[in-house]
């Protein structure tokens, strides 16, 4: 060693060698070492965003493949709970489900205040007998019974007319199938020397739309809605202004 | 064979050949240290290019979501009907606690009114009022009431005589408590 020293030529290629080895190691070797792992954790996180878009993509293919069933089951279940009172649809279900069994029915049903325009509008123009004349016929008027919307995610209803006992089993049984969730909460019949009275009130449900995320497999979706809707009833189409109606009138004020 | 080499001289060649073993073996290592950090900088290029190629993966599955996005959020709405079901099913069955008093009331007594009530904080009460040729048959109308499986309690309330030019009547009213689904 003690020779090796007296080499000058030793003594400045293990200089040189030390300077490169260390500028290497210390200078060059940490950034490419630092983006060596971010890259490797950056991948492994692509890895799995890939994997979960990879599923995502063969969800959205069989949700495309059952596009039509997806639709009419987003119906049925927009009917059952909406995401709004949604109290004129329900007053068109409420009246297709009375004349289903041919009654005459006082429906009372609550509207928020722009619906209540609208409704009150709406059987000022009858274009024909079938047009929806709420509460037409029944033994409490002609005109719908207006209660104001309540707050919370329950909407009151009532249903009455003269009905005798086996009639409001029927209505009863009726109302368990019906398109719109609800429940009976209190039930009157009367019977008087001339006549039976039945009033049916309850409650029909609403929520309010959050951020809703489809997770888990279609198959099993469409198995469990047509199961729990496949029992329920329909008894009135959504109106839809474009598709229905005649409008525009010289004088509005002329029958 | 006699070597005639000074001592010296072999001492200076022999360190000469040291230094060279030496100087080589830095330069082996300088080498593996240069490869080495080439090799990562080449690997972390390519490594680059490919999380390019799997980011914009992932866009195009992102935009291909997207573009039915009305359809998946039409299939997220029909699932949150689906699991909330549950919670708007019907606690009580009217049909069944109907078909209980008319298959309850005796055949000399006729019913005037049934009102029933409910809300969700309590259990409902259902009141029964009626006209009755005897007094026994009320009894044993409240008594079979309460032998229904439907039904947890069953209570008379009132019970007054009228009597007409005819006959006599008893009007009763029974207050009847129904059990949970």
């Amino acid at each position: 060693m003690h020779h090796l020293l007296a080499s000058k030529y030793f003594v400045v290629i293990t200089g040189l060698f030390l300077i490169i080895t260390i500028a290497i190691i210390w200078v060059f070797f940490p950034p490419v070492l630092k983006t060596f792992n971010e890259n490797k954790a950056q991948s492994n996180t692509l890895a799995e965003q890939i994997k979960a878009s990879q599923a995502e993509a063969s969800t959205v293919k069989d949700l495309v493949a059952a596009k039509a069933t997806i639709a009419d089951l987003y119906d049925t279940a927009n009917s059952a709970l909406p995401s709004s009172p949604s109290a004129d649809l329900l007053l068109l279900q409420f009246d297709g489900l009375t004349k289903s069994l041919g009654l005459d029915a006082t429906i009372t049903v609550p509207f928020s205040e722009g619906a209540l325009a609208a409704q009150v509008a709406a059987p000022a123009t009858p274009t024909d007998e079938n047009d929806i004349k709420p509460g037409s016929g029944s033994s409490g008027g002609t005109q719908p019974i207006i209660t104001s919307s309540g707050t919370g995610t329950g909407t009151d209803f009532s249903l009455s007319g003269e009905w005798d006992y086996p009639t409001t089993l029927a209505l009863l049984t009726k109302l368990k199938t019906f398109i719109r969730w609800n429940t009976v909460t209190s039930i009157d019949l009367t019977k008087t020397a001339d006549k039976s009275t039945a009033t049916i009130s309850g409650k029909v449900f609403w929520t309010p739309s959050s951020k809703l995320e489809f997770s888990g497999s279609v198959k099993d979706l469409l198995n469990q809605a047509k199961t729990l809707f496949d029992g329920y009833q329909t008894y009135a189409e959504a109106p839809d202004v474009t598709k229905e109606g005649n409008f525009g009138k010289s004088n509005p004020f002329l029958p | 064979m006699i070597n005639l080499v000074p001592p010296e001289i072999k001492q200076r060649k022999g360190l000469k050949s040291l230094v060279y073993v030496v100087t080589l073996a830095y330069i082996v290592i300088t080498s593996a240290l240069v490869l080495g950090l080439a090799g990562l900088a080449t690997y972390n290029y390519t490594q680059k290019i490919y999380l390019g190629s799997q980011q914009a993966e992932i866009d195009r599955l992102a935009a291909e979501k997207n573009k039915d996005k009305t359809l998946i959020s039409q299939a997220a709405f029909v699932q949150s009907r689906v699991k909330s079901a549950a919670t708007y099913k019907l606690s009580y069955d009217w049909n069944l606690v109907l078909n209980a008093i008319a298959e309850s009331t005796p055949s000399n007594t006729h019913l005037t009114s049934i009102k029933i009530s409910s809300d969700t904080t309590k259990p409902p009460t259902t009141t029964i009022s009626g006209e009755s040729a005897d007094r026994r048959s009320i009894i044993l109308f409240k008594d079979k009431l309460a032998t229904n499986k439907l039904i947890t309690s069953a209570g008379i309330t009132s019970l007054t005589e009228s009597a007409s030019e005819t006959n006599k009547t008893y009007t009763f009213s029974i207050s009847v408590s129904i059990a949970k689904k």
